[in-house]
């Protein structure tokens, strides 16, 4: 039986933690976008041994589920090393590496899809590499990682619900912390997924429409 | 070789473009250049014809640094040629090339791609930089495209933009790598006629050409290269008319089965 007064009701909890979603989005794409161009470029033009390390790293943070990530920098790090971070920060870090990884990928390949040539003519024109990379490369590399970069913020934005389980207060915390004292477990989970979804499904077609228009300028 | 005799242009002057036994490899051991020697003196068209995979592009390559080789020099107005760092790029700036697959910038118009060479390497400031730019477009047969993009050109339209994108850093010489060669057929002729213009007001160009009307009509000198060596080199008549050998007969012979 659905009770909806239990489900219009969870509304304000829910959302008093959207504050708290939306921040570590946030901070944790625009952190992921510095990182990830440093990790892209040293991957592309740096030495053999920084190119490795970084592809190992990268690897690590792909090859693993976000969950094992956050709990092992939780759980796990404190008993190596001696340092006690609170639940948000650890939260950030987490999902720093993780989507920078996943990033870095994006950004790596776009520079890498930059064919030859486009090098040729800007370094024939008397250009450095350096200028060659930020007027030729870099724009042409950015609208081709554009859509895909889209996407992985949608992801991102729902990989946040994650979090909840190192005791960050995000919404699908508030969600868990509803449930476990009202016991209207339809209720507030499903007043969850619309709230997830009233925020995601314009993300998505937003990443959509960056597709279409890529599409139509190449 | 008597370059006063051959040579009207070079007016016993020292050679624009010296290249002195040449010799470059790829990883792997493919020998692309095996002791090419090449002069080029200033206002002269050279063409340099030959089969594919003889090492004509690579030739050029080197000539402005892009390219790297393993033995021999190349000179550029009495100076060896350096491979990188400042040096290449100062000659990069003098050394005008266009390409075989245009590699117009994609995401800057006409106008901005000719621009980009003065503006971002020579330092000119916008204004200027883009009414040269305008002048150039005008000069290749191209006003009222300043804003289009390369995709919204065809391929005689992107090469000429090309070319006006060199000239715009003012070379002393222009390198010209089978700039034909990817054009539908009906594009051809637009893109000559400006590299033949241009030779008509005196640059000196190396230009490697499939193109044996344009280099009997425009070359001062033709240089056949094969598999990374120079066959024979003289002037167009002697070369298309007379070849001394068999191998540039040869070669003729297969570009025109007709003849």
């Amino acid at each position: 039986m659905f009770d909806w007064p239990s489900f219009w009701e969870s509304f304000p909890v829910l959302l008093s933690g959207l504050g708290v979603t939306v921040e570590l989005a946030v901070v944790t794409m625009a952190g992921s976008l510095v990182v990830a161009t440093a990790m892209a470029l040293g991957r592309l033009y740096g030495s053999r041994p920084l190119a490795m390390a970084i592809g190992a790293w990268t690897d690590i943070w792909i090859a693993t589920p976000l969950m094992i990530q956050l709990y092992w920098l939780y759980y796990v790090m404190p008993s190596f090393v001696d340092l006690r971070l609170p639940g948000m920060l650890i939260a950030i870090l987490g999902l720093l590496f993780n989507n920078s990884a996943f990033l870095a990928e994006v950004f790596r390949s776009a520079i890498a899809s930059i064919r030859d040539g486009q090098w040729y003519a800007a370094r024939a024109l008397g250009m450095s590499e350096t200028r060659a990379f930020m007027r030729v490369i870099a724009p042409q590399a950015f609208s081709r990682a554009l859509p895909a970069t889209a996407n992985i913020w949608v992801e991102l934005f729902k990989n946040t619900s994650i979090v909840s389980t190192v005791a960050v207060t995000d919404i699908t915390f508030k969600a868990l912390e509803l449930r476990n004292d009202t016991f209207r477990t339809l209720e507030v989970l499903s007043a969850l997924a619309l709230i997830y979804l009233a925020l995601g499904y314009p993300q998505a077609k937003l990443a959509d429409w960056l597709y279409s228009r890529i599409k139509v300028r190449e | 070789m008597n370059a006063a005799a051959n040579r009207p242009k070079s007016l016993n002057r020292p050679p624009l473009i010296e290249i002195e036994r040449l010799e470059q490899s790829y990883p792997g051991g493919l020998r692309t250049l095996r002791g090419v020697s090449l002069l080029a003196y200033e206002g002269e068209v050279v063409c340099i014809i030959g089969p594919s995979g003889s090492g004509k592009s690579t030739l050029l390559r080197c000539v402005n640094a892009l390219q790297p080789f393993d033995a021999g020099r190349i000179a550029f107005d009495g100076r060896q040629i350096a491979h990188k760092g400042a040096a290449a790029r100062t000659l990069r700036r003098n050394i005008g090339m266009v390409f075989q697959s245009f590699e117009l910038f994609p995401h800057m118009n006409a106008l901005a791609n000719i621009a980009e060479g003065p503006r971002s390497v020579l330092g000119m400031p916008k204004r200027a930089a883009f009414e040269r730019a305008r002048g150039l477009l005008a000069k290749v047969g191209l006003a009222g495209k300043e804003s289009s993009l390369p995709a919204e050109l065809s391929g005689g339209q992107q090469q000429r933009v090309a070319i006006a994108r060199a000239l715009a850093m003012e070379p002393r010489a222009m390198l010209f790598d089978e700039v034909t060669s990817a054009l539908d057929p009906e594009t051809v002729g637009e893109v000559l006629l400006v590299m033949q213009q241009l030779a008509g007001e005196g640059m000196t160009m190396l230009v490697v050409t499939h193109e044996m009307s344009f280099a009997r009509r425009v070359a001062d000198w033709v240089v056949v290269l094969e598999a990374g060596e120079v066959v024979e080199e003289g002037p167009p008549k002697q070369i298309f008319d007379a070849p001394t050998s068999p191998r540039t007969r040869e070669f003729l012979r297969h570009l025109a089965p007709h003849g």
